[in-house]
């Protein structure tokens, strides 16, 4: 069986990635916080809410990711041509 | 440990008062005989009572006043054989008969609790506080308005500690629902809607058919006023209580609608009560639906108070977050359908608003009646009448007599001057 082995360097990116996902969140709330007329102070009070979503867009995101990556992947592998020569 | 300082510390707890409560009982002065000094006063005293009426409520009572140290049941007293041997199953150490007489004539009692059909509450009581003794009666005072006044009348000149058991004043959710609404947080209250719905025909079942307007007398107009003085009595009141005014006119209507029975009282009625500037408290009982139970919406500008549920709800909530209203907006555009012809106004159906509880939780008790014959007790040992009681309760008799008079005349009445005592 393969080990995987996930480095600091695979962490680190999938914080950041989620951490994206978190400020997406905030500035979604902060869109609903002005449109509505509410109060600023649900940027704090509505963690509760803004989490979750954050983690939900993370997770919506990893097919989405995955699929870059093969696509990513398989452009990266394919064989480069060699140069015609001339009879 | 003592029930007594139980009883009266829970009853403080509920209210959010701690030992002293000086504003409680500045704002409801009828309930200073729980003071900490009146209760020290009277700690070693014991009343000796009689209760005549042993039915379903005069059995509800005797189960208070058996838990209560400072009450001794001497006497039950009641006409009929098997409603008498229950009452003995509750206070087995009484002595029983089956007149009132004799009750009333024995001087070693000091107090006597009426719970018998409303026609004899007046003979009863008169007797009662000619005698001397303290007197609890069960509401309504009695079954016609001369009847009523005589018998506020008579408790003013002889004196004594006079109970009606309209157990709203000792109900801890409605003091401190009155407490919010004197404070102001509904805004001006302009109406009160109360109503008292159930599903059933108010019979009790008859061993043999002689006994049928013995037992079942609430059906009868020889006996009873029917839904307006055993059930409109308790929340006409509130309004009084509310606005300290009486109302200038009183209109009604009834019918015997669904229970066609024989009976001869009504069992769909409605009375409207306008008080002066046109506020409104309205009554409606239908006792062939229960949906809606009972309840008195008391509205004002700014809120609704709904007692009977224990909450309080503001007309204005606070908006949903502005993100959760936009994942809202999402939603709807993902689920609503479309509307080929749809209506062109929005229903104003009731608000979803889950409102917040007045004593702070869900009440786990009754209603104020334990209270209210406790209060009874300790007032009937220190001797001392309780502001207020005797008059709310005489008012809640008289509007329930009138709404009956209106109903049964088809008219509206405005409030005779010569039924006004000196109160509001």
């Amino acid at each position: 069986m393969k080990d995987i082995v996930i480095t600091k360097r695979h962490i680190r990116r999938e914080v950041v990635v989620w951490i994206i996902c978190l400020i997406l969140i905030t500035i979604w709330n902060i869109i609903g916080i002005i449109k509505f007329d509410t109060q600023w102070i649900e940027l704090i009070s509505l963690w509760y809410v803004v989490i979750p979503l954050s983690i939900l867009l993370y997770i919506i995101l990893i097919p989405f990711r995955w699929i870059g990556c093969l696509v990513i992947r398989k452009i990266k592998s394919r064989p480069r041509q060699a140069p015609k020569t001339q009879k | 440990m003592n029930n007594e300082k139980i009883n009266r510390r829970d009853f403080l707890k509920e209210l959010g008062f701690t030992a002293g409560a000086t504003a409680l009982f500045a704002s409801f002065p009828w309930l200073s005989g729980f003071a900490e000094e009146n209760q020290k006063a009277i700690a070693k005293e014991k009343l000796r009572i009689g209760v005549i009426g042993t039915g379903d409520r005069g059995r509800f009572l005797l189960n208070f006043l058996v838990r209560n140290p400072k009450a001794d049941v001497v006497w039950l007293c009641d006409n009929y054989q098997p409603w008498l041997e229950l009452g003995q199953q509750i206070a087995p150490n009484a002595k029983t008969c089956a007149d009132y007489r004799q009750v009333i004539d024995d001087p070693t009692v000091e107090a006597i609790v009426i719970a018998t059909p409303l026609y004899t509450h007046h003979e009863i009581a008169i007797a009662a506080m000619e005698a001397g003794k303290h007197l609890f009666c069960e509401k309504s005072m009695a079954k016609t308005l001369d009847d009523t006044l005589d018998m506020y009348q008579t408790h003013k000149r002889t004196n004594h500690v006079f109970f009606v058991d309209q157990q709203r004043l000792y109900d801890p959710v409605y003091l401190k629902a009155i407490e919010m609404i004197r404070s102001g947080m509904f805004g001006e209250i302009q109406g009160i809607n109360t109503f008292w719905n159930r599903n059933g025909d108010w019979r009790r079942p008859v061993p043999s058919p002689e006994l049928e307007r013995k037992i079942n007398w609430r059906l009868y107009r020889e006996y009873s006023c029917g839904l307006m003085t055993e059930l409109a009595c308790h929340q006409i009141q509130v309004g009084t209580w509310i606005w300290r005014e009486l109302p200038e006119r009183i209109y009604g209507q009834g019918g015997i609608t669904f229970w066609k029975d024989g009976r001869e009282v009504e069992d769909n009625v409605g009375v409207i009560y306008t008080y002066k500037d046109g506020k409104r408290l309205t009554f409606s009982s239908i006792i062939s639906n229960a949906f809606y139970g009972l309840e008195e919406q008391i509205m004002g500008n700014l809120g609704t108070v709904e007692p009977e549920v224990g909450k309080y709800y503001f007309e204005k909530t606070p908006p949903m977050p502005g993100l959760l209203q936009m994942i809202n907006n999402i939603e709807k555009e993902i689920y609503s359908t479309v509307s080929f012809a749809g209506p062109s106004w929005d229903p104003e159906i009731a608000k979803q608003n889950h409102g917040e509880y007045i004593i702070g939780k869900k009440r786990d008790f009754l209603d104020g009646t334990g209270f209210t014959v406790d209060a009874f007790v300790d007032a009937a040992i220190a001797g001392k009448q309780p502001p207020m009681i005797a008059e709310e309760s005489y008012y809640a008799t008289v509007l329930s007599l009138l709404g009956q008079q209106s109903i049964e005349e088809k008219r509206e009445i405005f409030f005779p001057e010569e039924y006004r005592i000196d109160y509001l």
